[in-house]
């Protein structure tokens, strides 16, 4: 009796794990995974996002920084400077696979100023929109420009 | 008798090995979930490498950039041209230059004589310099007649750096571009 005792003894030693047990530790495996992966994804998308951001404010920049060789005239004059344009991600020489497209779009509105020299200002708007995945997004810079400003040195 | 008899039944049991059966299933659970293992530290590696590669990338384009906005808006001309290299004199008439090396795939600046390595691994990367006067009806500027460095007022620059990842290049790509007009010119 004694010596069958020990028997079963030895063998419920050798037993596997109960159902709770391997519950418990799948579920754990199972956060730890999940969350590895929710954070490598959160992870690139916020890359994505700042890789993005960085491209639309050079683009922007970009577009800002000729702003500056118009002439007060040329600026005036309607459809000079187009009111829309369309530059892409990857946009340099010899890439086949552009990326997607940034939409922009440039406003060239009187300047909200009322002092005497308020119209001889212009405001400049160069607005960016693209998308990232199913997310709308929007960038715009604004600058004024004068008449006997930057552009009086040039010419 | 009988206490010999359970005796020898529970040597036995314990002494046993394991069948043909019982080891094959062991191994096809356990290369499983080795090969389970292994592909997750794998992925989990790579992106790791690749999301530390996003920000370097990211931030030695940026910097290069700033770094050459910063510098070109403030000198006095340009006074070499090719598509891959520019050599200016700044305002206290001093040589800067910033040499594209396409074998070694670098970005140099010099200036004083002093060379820094601002971009490596740089894939690609072009000059193209242009007049003053604007295209009506678009955002361009005419391109400087026979790439005169004297006719130079916007300097326009592109570039493409990109990293691998075990010997792949995995979409670690960074693209800049950027137009910078010289001031004084």
């Amino acid at each position: 009796m004694n010596l069958s005792y020990k028997t079963t003894n030895s063998f419920s030693k050798g037993a596997g794990f109960s159902l709770i047990e391997v519950l418990v530790g799948m579920m754990i495996a199972g956060i730890v995974i999940i969350s590895l992966y929710a954070s490598f994804s959160s992870g690139f998308a916020l890359t994505e996002a700042a890789r993005e951001n960085l491209r639309a404010t050079q683009i922007m920049v970009e577009k800002m920084e000729t702003i500056r060789l118009y002439t007060w005239d040329q600026i005036n004059t309607p459809g000079f400077i187009p009111a829309t344009f369309t530059n892409y991600y990857a946009q340099t020489g010899g890439n086949t696979n552009q990326g997607f497209a940034f939409v922009g779009r440039t406003s060239i509105a009187a300047a909200p100023l009322t002092t005497s020299y308020g119209n001889d200002m212009k405001m400049v708007t160069i607005g960016l929109s693209w998308r990232n995945g199913s997310v709308a997004r929007n960038r715009q810079m604004t600058s004024l420009v004068a008449r006997y400003g930057l552009q009086a040195y040039i010419y | 008798m009988d206490c010999k008899h359970t005796s020898t039944k529970r040597i036995s049991r314990q002494a046993h090995a394991f069948t043909l059966v019982e080891t094959l299933v062991a191994i096809g659970i356990g290369s499983m979930l080795l090969v389970v293992i292994f592909s997750l530290s794998f992925y989990s590696s790579r992106s790791f490498a690749a999301m530390a590669n996003y920000a370097n990338l990211d931030a030695a384009s940026r910097n290069a950039l700033d770094r050459m906005t910063r510098e070109i808006r403030g000198v006095n001309r340009l006074t070499v041209f090719s598509t891959n290299q520019l050599t200016f004199e700044d305002s206290s008439l001093n040589t800067l230059s910033y040499v594209y090396n396409p074998v070694q795939r670098t970005l140099v600046r010099t200036y004083m004589g002093v060379s820094q390595v601002l971009l490596t691994e740089c894939d690609r990367l072009t000059f193209s310099i242009f007049q003053r006067n604007p295209v009506g009806g678009t955002y361009d500027q005419y391109p400087a007649a026979n790439n005169n460095p004297a006719l130079c007022k916007l300097v326009q620059v592109n570039w493409t750096c990109s990293r691998k990842i075990f010997g792949q290049k995995v979409n670690t790509e960074s693209v800049q571009t950027a137009k910078i007009v010289i001031r004084k010119q």
